[in-house]
C-alpha cells in the first residue's frame, strides 16, 4: 500500500505542469492584491501609490510568466511533433569507460529550449519506477541558434548494483522560473548494469600467488549462434594467413581470427566470492538487495583495490559466469544462490582471496579453511553492517549537526526489529568465532 | 567533534555572489527608505546593512558545514539576548546614557544580525528559500514606499522597477542554481551569459510594462499627492459616482482639496432658549478614538470602550420604519442638561449609509422628500439624538449676537463646576487619554504642560489650547493660520504634527483637531475626534435650516466632562472660505408631513375594481413606533393613493402580487391613539386600512439590486471560500473513493453485449480488474496457472474460461462455437462474494490507488 501511493504520488507529481513556484507566485500576487484590495477603504493617502505598485509589480511579473508559459509551450510541442516524425530524435545509449558502463548518453536531435529555461530528465526503469529528475541543461553541450542539438551525459540514480532494464525516460520542459513543466515521455529500450560506487579502499597486502603460465588458444573453435565470434578486424602486422576469406566473401571486410591470448602475467590474483544465502533465499524481503548491494561493494572494492596494483585479477564466483567476463560485470550480475556452496567453487591450487559472508554455512567453510594455506587471505564480510548506522555518540552532536543523508531511514528501523538481523548476527557470529580460532590471516569488513 | 562539509565552496561562493550580493544591495536601499521614516534609526544606514550583511554572509559560510538549523539559532538569539542583557547591567558604570546608547546600538545589531543570519539559511538550505526572501521584499517594499512621499513618474520607476527586477532575478537565479555541477567551467560561462541575458530581458519587458502603464500611474502619483479629485479632506472620501462618506482612518497629508458642492440640508429644531436665535450643532457621522502612532492616523475603532456610535443601516431601512439604539444613550453617560433635538436630512450627494446627526444620536427613520423637492434630494430621514445644552456650534468663532456671547460665558462658568475624572471608569479613562510614548511626541507633552501651568479645570485647559492657537504676535498677526496646502515637512522623517505644532503653524481641521486632540490627551483629559459637518448659520429666512457644502466636512475634538458627556470643541482657526457659502441657500424642502402609520408587506392579491390591495404585512410603524404585525393579511384601501417606484408615479395595475409595498397614511385624525397592541390600532384606525401613499419595490428588481449589491460590496469572504472549496474537494474525494466500483460497474455492463469476441474481452477485463482490486496479482506464474489457483481459491471455473478466452483470442474463428459465459460470470461473482467479505470487499474498492495501478502497470 504505501509503495502504490509513493508510486501514485511520484506519477501524478511528474504529471503535475504546475510546479510550487507558481503557488508561491499566486501568493504574492493575492498578497499584492489583498493589499491593494484592503487598502480600497481606507482614506489611507497612498492608496493609489500602492495600487500603481501593485498593478506594476502584477502586469511585469504576468508578462514575464506568460512569456515563460508559451516559451515551454512551443518547446514542448515541437519536441512531441519532431519525435513523432524521427523515432529516434531522443536517443539513449550507454558510455563505455575501461570496459564498465559508467554513465548514460543522450542525443537530442532536434529541440527548441524554453527562454533561459531548462530541460531536466528522469528515467524509467523496471516497467513503473522513476528515477530522480536531473537538470540536463546545466552539462549538456548544446550547440545550434534556434532549433538546438544536445549531447549529455546523464548520471544514473539507480538504487542498487544490478542490472536494470531501462525502458525509456521523461523530459522535463521547465520554464525560467520553475512555475510549468511539461513532461515528454520517450521510449528507448536499454539494459544497464548499475556499477557499484568507486570508494578508495585501504591497501591490501596480499603477495599475489603463483599460478600456472596460462596459454588460451584457440584450439577448437566452439560451434557458437554467429559467424564472427572469436574474430577481430584485420590490422596491419596479422597474419595474412589468419584472414576469414569465408566471411570477406559475404561481408566484404577483413576479418582475422582472434590472435591466441597468451598470459603475460606469471602470477595471477585468484579472488573468490560466494553468494551463497539459503536464507534470504528461502526467507525473500527487503532487506535481500541492500545486503547485496553492501556485499557487492565490499566485493568491488577489493577488485578495484587490486588492480590499482596492476596486479591481473581472476573473479570467480557461484554465478555460472563465462570465464572471460568482466569482473565487474560478474560482481554487478550476482544474486543471492542457494545451490552452490563455497568449496565448490575455491581451487586449493589456485586460491588467493577468499570473500565470505554471514550466511556462508559454518560446516562449508570450516572445509575450505582447512584447504588453505596461512598466506591466503580470507575477507569477512558482515553484511549486517549495510543497515548499521553512522551514529553519534555525542548527545551534543546530535543536536547541532545534520545526521549524514540516509538512503534508507525507515527500512533501517524494520530491520532493527526483524528476525533477518536476527539470523544474519547469529550466522556471522558464529563465523567470527570460527575464523578467530583458526590459524589463517583473515580481515573482517 | 568533525564537521563535514554539506555543500562544496564553490557552491558556497556562488551563493554568496549571486543570491547574498543582490540582497544586501537591495536590503541597504530598504534601510535606507526604513531610516528616513523611523527618527530612531537616523543615519546609520550603512552600519545597519552591515549588521545584516555579516549576519548573512556567516550563515551562508556557516550552514554550508552539515549544521542543523533550529538548534544553532536558538543558540545564537540566546547568546544575543544574554549579552544585550548584561550590556544593560554592567554598562551602568559607563554613565547612563551611554549605557542606553549602547544597549540600543547592540539591539539594532542583533535585530538585523539575527534576521541576516535567517535569509542566509533560507538561501542557503531551503530550495524555495529565495523565491520567499524575493516575494516578502517586494511585498514590504510595497509597503514602505507608499510611506514615502514626494514622487513623479521617473522617480517612483526607478525606485521600484530595481525592486521588480530583484524579485525576478532572485528566483531566476536560485532556481539556476539548484541541481547543478558547479565544478563545470563550461557551466559557469553559460550560467553568467544565461544571467546577463536573463536580466536584459527582463529589463526590457519591465519597462515596457511600466510604460504602458504610464498614464495610469501617473494618475495614480497624482491622487496619492492629493491633486487629483479623491481625499478631499483626509476624512471624506468619494465613491465613483461621488458619493460623499466618511473614512475609517484620518491622516494628516500635505494637501487638502476642497469643493464647494451641496451635499446635503438639514433642518435642526435646536433654538437659545426663549429666544428665535437658531442654535446650530455640528452634524457628526464617526468618532476617531484611537491614534496609531506609525502612521500618524487617527483611527476608528469598534471596540473603544462605552460605545455611544449609533451606526443604523440607514440604505438597507425602508421607509418609515424606524431604529433605536438605546445601549448608546446608557454609554453617552450624560445625566444633566440633556435635551432631545430632532433633525431632518435631505441628502442630495451622501452615500446612502452615511449616517449624520448631532451627538449622541439614537434615533433614524427614513422619510420622504415632498415630490417637488425629489429632483434635488433624493432621500430623507429623520434622526433623533441627547444633546447637551451646553453643546453648540460656537466656540471659537464668536458671533456679535448678545445671545450667543452670555450663552458662552454662562457654559463656561457651567463647566467649571464638573467633578474631577476621577470618578470615571479607569478602563474609560486609560483608553480616551493614551498617549503615544514615543520620543517624537514628547514636545507635545511639554507644550501642553506649558499651556496649562496655572489651569486646574478641565474647561479652562480647554481654552488655554484655543487660546494657543488664536494668539497673536506683536505685529497683532495670528500665529496659526488655516490651510489646505500645510507642505511637507523639510525632513522626511519629522513627525507632521510636531512640524505643524512648533514650525509651519498653519494646517487645516485634520491637524488642529489631531493636535488638540494630543494636547487635551497629554494632559489626562479624556477626548476624541468627531467627524461630520460643521453648522454655518447664514440664513435670517429659514431660521432652523442649514446648507451643507462639500468643504463644510470638518474634524473636530469631543471632551468628556463628567455627567455632561461629550461636548464639541472646535479649535480649527477661522477659514473662511469654509463659512462663506458658494451659492446662496436654497430654499427648504416643505416640512414633510407627519405619518401616521406606515405599513410594509408583500402583495398577496390585488382588487383594481376597489383599488385595494391585499397584503401579508412584515412592518407596522405608528407613529414611530414598531409594532409586530399579526400573521394575517390585510387589506389596504389605495382609492386616493399616488403610487410611486423610485420616483414615478405609476398607476393601480401596476401593482402586481408578490411585489414588495409600504402603504403610508398622514392623515392626523390618526395620531391620537395610545394601544400597544397591533390589532388593537387597526381595528381603531379603520378597515381597509387608507394609505396617502404606496411606495411599490417590485419582486424581481428587489431580488436583481440586493444580488447585485450583494456582489459589489460583499466580496467571497474567506469561510465561504473554505466551504465551497471544501465541498468541493469533499465531492472529489468521494467520487474519487467511489471510482473502482463505478468501473467494476462499467466493466459489468460491457459483458451484457452480445458480440462473442467483446462478450470475452468484457468478461476477461471484469474478472481480471476485479481480481487485481482485491490484491490478487499474478507476477510470477502464468495466466493460465494464475486462474487455476483462483478456481482452487473460489471453486469458479475461470480457467476453463480462460482456455476458451485465449482460444478465441488467437483463433477469432472459433467464435461460431462458443457460447456466452453469463453464467460463469454470475457465478464468479457470487463464489467470490461468499469468500471475500462484504468489509473486506469494501475496504478493497475504495481503494483507487489499487485501480490506478491496475491502469498504469497494464496500461503499459
Amino acid at each position: 500500500m504505501p509503495n502504490s501511493i509513493s508510486i501514485l504520488y511520484h506519477y501524478l507529481k511528474s504529471k503535475f505542469i504546475l510546479r510550487f513556484n507558481f503557488f508561491m507566485a499566486i501568493g504574492i500576487g493575492g498578497c499584492i492584491y489583498y493589499l491593494a484590495i484592503t487598502n480600497q477603504n481606507d482614506t489611507n493617502i497612498a492608496y493609489p501609490l500602492i495600487l500603481a505598485m501593485c498593478k506594476l509589480a502584477l502586469f511585469a511579473l504576468l508578462s514575464l510568466t506568460i512569456l515563460s508559459l508559451i516559451s515551454v509551450i512551443v518547446s514542448y510541442i515541437y519536441l512531441k511533433n519532431v519525435t513523432r516524425i524521427n523515432n529516434h530524435n531522443v536517443a539513449l545509449s550507454i558510455k563505455e569507460k575501461n570496459n564498465t558502463q559508467t554513465a548514460l548518453l543522450i542525443n537530442i536531435e532536434k529541440l527548441i529550449m524554453p527562454i533561459f529555461g531548462y530541460l531536466h530528465i528522469a528515467l524509467t526503469y523496471d516497467e513503473i519506477h522513476e528515477t530522480k529528475i536531473i537538470n540536463l541543461s546545466a552539462s549538456a553541450t548544446i550547440k545550434g541558434f534556434i532549433i538546438k542539438k544536445l549531447n549529455a551525459s546523464v548520471p544514473v540514480y539507480l538504487p542498487h548494483i544490478q542490472s536494470y532494464e531501462i525502458k525509456g525516460g521523461t523530459l522535463y520542459i521547465q520554464d525560467m522560473f520553475h512555475l510549468f513543466r511539461l513532461a515528454f515521455d520517450f521510449k528507448n529500450p536499454l539494459s544497464y548494469l548499475n556499477n557499484t560506487t568507486p570508494i578508495s579502499a585501504k591497501q591490501i597486502e596480499i603477495t599475489p600467488k603463483k599460478s600456472e603460465e596460462l596459454t588460451i588458444r584457440i584450439k577448437e573453435l566452439k560451434r557458437v549462434d554467429g559467424e564472427l565470434i572469436h574474430t577481430k578486424k584485420f590490422d596491419s602486422g596479422d597474419d595474412t594467413r589468419r584472414i576469414i576469406w569465408k566471411i570477406f566473401a559475404k561481408h566484404k571486410t577483413l576479418l582475422v581470427k582472434s590472435p591466441e591470448l597468451f598470459n603475460p602475467f606469471a602470477n595471477e590474483l585468484f579472488i573468490y566470492a560466494s553468494f551463497y544465502a539459503p536464507y534470504l533465499v528461502t526467507h525473500p524481503s527487503d532487506y535481500d538487495l541492500h545486503l547485496l548491494d553492501y556485499y557487492k561493494q565490499q566485493i568491488s572494492n577489493i577488485v578495484s583495490t587490486m588492480e590499482e596494483n596492476n596486479m591481473p585479477i581472476r573473479l570467480i564466483t557461484d554465478q555460472g559466469n563465462a570465464i572471460d567476463t568482466n569482473n565487474h560485470h560478474k560482481i554487478i550480475t550476482s544474486k543471492w544462490q542457494a545451490n552452490i556452496l563455497l568449496q565448490d567453487i575455491v581451487r586449493r591450487k589456485f586460491s588467493n582471496i577468499i570473500c565470505i559472508q554471514g550466511f556462508n554455512a559454518i560446516e562449508d567453510i570450516k572445509v575450505v579453511l582447512n584447504n588453505i594455506t596461512p598466506k591466503d587471505l580470507v575477507f569477512f564480510i558482515k553484511v549486517s553492517n549495510a543497515f548499521k548506522k553512522n551514529i553519534f555518540f555525542n548527545v551534543l552532536e546530535k543536536i547541532l549537526l545534520l545526521s549524514p543523508s540516509d538512503t534508507f531511514k525507515n527500512l533501517r528501523t524494520r530491520w532493527w526489529f526483524s528476525i533477518a538481523k536476527h539470523e544474519t548476527l547469529k550466522n556471522e557470529h558464529a563465523i567470527e568465532n570460527l575464523l578467530q580460532g583458526q590459524n589463517i590471516n583473515y580481515t573482517q569488513l | 567533534m568533525r564537521v563535514e562539509r554539506n555543500i562544496s565552496p564553490l557552491r558556497t561562493v556562488a551563493q554568496l555572489i549571486f543570491l547574498g550580493m543582490p540582497t544586501l544591495f537591495v536590503l541597504y536601499f530598504i534601510l535606507g527608505e526604513l531610516n528616513s521614516y523611523y527618527t530612531v534609526l537616523r543615519n546609520q544606514q550603512l552600519y545597519q546593512c552591515l549588521y545584516f550583511g555579516i549576519g548573512l554572509v556567516t550563515s551562508i559560510l556557516f550552514y554550508a558545514f552539515r549544521f542543523r538549523f533550529i538548534s544553532t539559532y536558538i543558540i545564537l538569539i540566546t547568546t544575543l539576548y544574554l549579552i544585550y542583557k548584561s550590556l544593560d547591567k554592567f554598562g551602568a558604570n559607563l554613565g547612563e546614557f551611554d549605557a542606553f546608547f549602547i544597549s540600543i546600538q547592540f539591539l539594532i545589531f542583533a535585530i538585523l544580525f539575527g534576521i541576516g543570519w535567517f535569509s542566509g539559511w533560507l538561501l542557503q538550505r531551503v530550495k524555495y528559500g529565495a523565491s520567499i526572501i524575493a516575494g516578502s521584499i517586494l511585498l514590504s517594499c510595497i509597503l514602505l514606499i507608499n510611506k514615502t512621499g514626494g514622487f513623479n513618474y521617473i522617480s517612483f520607476i526607478t525606485l521600484f522597477i530595481p525592486i521588480i527586477l530583484y524579485t525576478v532575478y532572485l528566483t531566476y537565479t536560485s532556481n539556476a542554481l539548484i541541481n547543478v555541477d558547479v565544478t563545470n567551467k563550461a557551466f559557469w560561462k553559460r550560467f553568467i551569459l544565461k544571467l546577463l541575458g536573463f536580466l536584459l530581458l527582463s529589463s526590457v519587458l519591465i519597462v515596457a510594462t511600466s510604460l504602458f502603464l504610464k498614464k495610469e500611474i501617473e494618475a495614480k502619483i497624482a491622487d496619492a499627492q492629493g491633486q487629483g479629485t479623491e481625499n478631499e479632506n483626509g476624512v471624506v472620501k468619494r465613491d465613483k459616482v461621488g458619493n460623499v462618506s466618511f473614512s475609517d482612518a484620518m491622516k494628516v497629508s500635505a494637501k487638502n482639496k476642497r469643493s464647494n458642492e451641496l451635499v446635503f440640508c438639514a433642518h435642526i429644531e435646536n433654538y437659545f432658549p426663549n429666544t428665535d436665535v437658531p442654535n446650530p450643532l455640528y452634524l457628526t457621522s464617526y468618532h476617531y478614538t484611537k491614534f496609531d502612532t506609525l502612521t500618524e492616523t487617527f483611527e476608528r475603532d469598534s471596540l473603544m470602550p462605552f460605545n455611544d456610535e449609533f451606526i443604523p443601516e440607514l440604505g438597507n431601512m425602508s421607509l418609515f420604519s424606524s431604529a433605536t439604539d438605546s445601549a448608546v444613550l446608557k454609554n453617552a453617560n450624560s445625566f444633566k442638561l440633556r435635551n432631545t433635538i430632532e433633525v431632518e436630512i435631505y441628502n442630495k450627494l451622501l452615500n446612502k449609509n452615511t449616517f449624520l446627526a448631532p451627538t449622541t444620536s439614537y434615533f433614524v427613520q427614513p422619510i420622504t422628500v415632498d415630490k417637488n423637492f425629489q429632483k434635488e434630494f433624493k432621500s430623507a430621514y429623520r434622526a433623533k439624538s441627547y444633546v447637551s445644552l451646553l453643546n453648540s456650534a460656537y466656540f471659537i468663532y464668536n458671533a456679535p449676537d448678545p445671545t450667543i456671547q452670555a450663552f458662552q460665558a454662562q457654559r463656561f462658568a457651567t463647566l467649571r463646576n464638573v467633578k474631577n475624572t476621577k470618578t470615571l471608569d479607569p478602563n474609560f479613562v486609560k483608553y480616551y487619554t493614551f498617549f503615544p510614548s514615543a520620543s517624537n511626541f514628547k514636545p507635545i507633552k511639554k507644550l501642553a504642560e506649558q499651556l496649562t501651568i496655572n489651569k486646574t479645570t478641565t474647561i479652562d485647559k480647554v481654552l488655554a489650547i484655543r487660546d494657543h492657537f488664536l494668539a497673536r504676535n506683536t505685529l497683532n498677526e495670528p500665529i496659526f493660520k488655516y490651510t489646505d496646502n500645510p507642505g511637507i515637512p523639510g525632513l522626511p522623517s519629522a513627525s507632521k504634527l510636531n512640524y505643524f505644532l512648533f514650525e509651519s503653524k498653519k494646517g487645516y481641521c485634520a491637524y488642529y483637531s489631531g493636535a488638540t486632540l494630543l494636547l487635551l490627551r497629554a494632559m489626562g483629559i479624556p477626548s476624541r475626534i468627531a467627524v461630520g459637518f460643521l453648522s454655518v448659520d447664514r440664513s435670517d429666512k429659514n431660521k432652523g435650516w442649514y446648507w451643507y457644502y462639500a468643504n463644510q466636512s470638518h474634524a473636530w475634538v469631543e471632551v468628556y466632562f463628567p455627567e455632561y458627556g461629550w461636548i464639541d470643541f472646535d479649535t480649527t482657526v477661522g477659514n473662511e472660505d469654509a463659512r462663506e457659502a458658494a451659492s446662496a441657500d436654497g430654499t427648504p424642502p416643505s416640512p414633510p408631513a407627519k405619518a401616521a402609520f406606515a405599513i410594509s408587506g408583500y402583495v398577496t392579491l390585488t382588487d383594481s375594481v376597489k383599488k385595494e390591495i391585499v397584503i401579508q404585512p412584515v412592518n407596522f410603524t405608528y407613529r414611530d413606533k414598531i409594532y409586530m404585525p399579526a400573521k394575517e393579511t390585510i387589506n389596504l384601501n389605495a382609492i386616493n393613493a399616488n403610487i410611486i417606484k423610485d420616483t414615478i408615479k405609476l398607476n393601480f395595475k401596476n401593482i402586481t402580487v408578490g411585489d414588495t409595498i409600504i402603504g403610508v397614511n398622514y392623515n392626523t385624525k390618526y395620531f391620537g391613539f395610545n394601544d400597544n397592541n397591533y390589532s388593537d390600532l387597526i381595528s381603531k384606525i379603520k378597515t381597509p386600512l387608507p394609505v396617502d401613499e404606496v411606495y411599490v419595490h417590485p419582486k424581481q428588481s428587489v431580488a436583481n439590486t440586493n444580488k447585485k449589491e450583494d456582489h459589489d460590496n460583499k466580496p467571497l469572504s474567506w469561510i465561504s471560500i473554505f466551504k465551497i472549496i471544501s465541498v468541493v474537494v469533499g465531492v472529489l474525494l468521494i467520487m474519487l473513493l467511489m471510482l473502482p466500483s463505478f468501473i467494476k460497474l462499467w466493466l459489468n455492463y460491457k459483458t451484457r453485449s452480445t458480440d462473442i469476441i467483446s462478450h470475452y474481452n468484457a468478461v476477461q477485463n471484469y474478472v481480471h480488474f476485479y481480481l487485481h482490486q482485491t490484491q490478487q496479482t499474478n507476477y510470477t506464474i502464468t495466466p493460465l496457472e494464475f486462474s487455476q489457483q483462483i478456481d482452487k481459491k473460489y471453486e469458479t471455473s475461470y480457467a476453463d474460461f480462460y482456455a476458451s478466452y485465449m482460444a478465441l483470442k488467437y483463433n477469432p474463428h472459433k467464435s461460431k462455437y462458443l457460447k456466452l459465459q453469463h453464467e460463469f460470470l454470475t457465478d464468479f461473482i457470487t463464489k467470490t462474494k461468499v469468500k471475500n467479505r462484504f468489509i473486506k470487499r469494501l475496504m478493497h474498492f475504495i481503494n483507487p490507488i489499487t485501480t490506478f495501478k491496475y491502469f498504469t502497470q497494464y496500461g503499459k
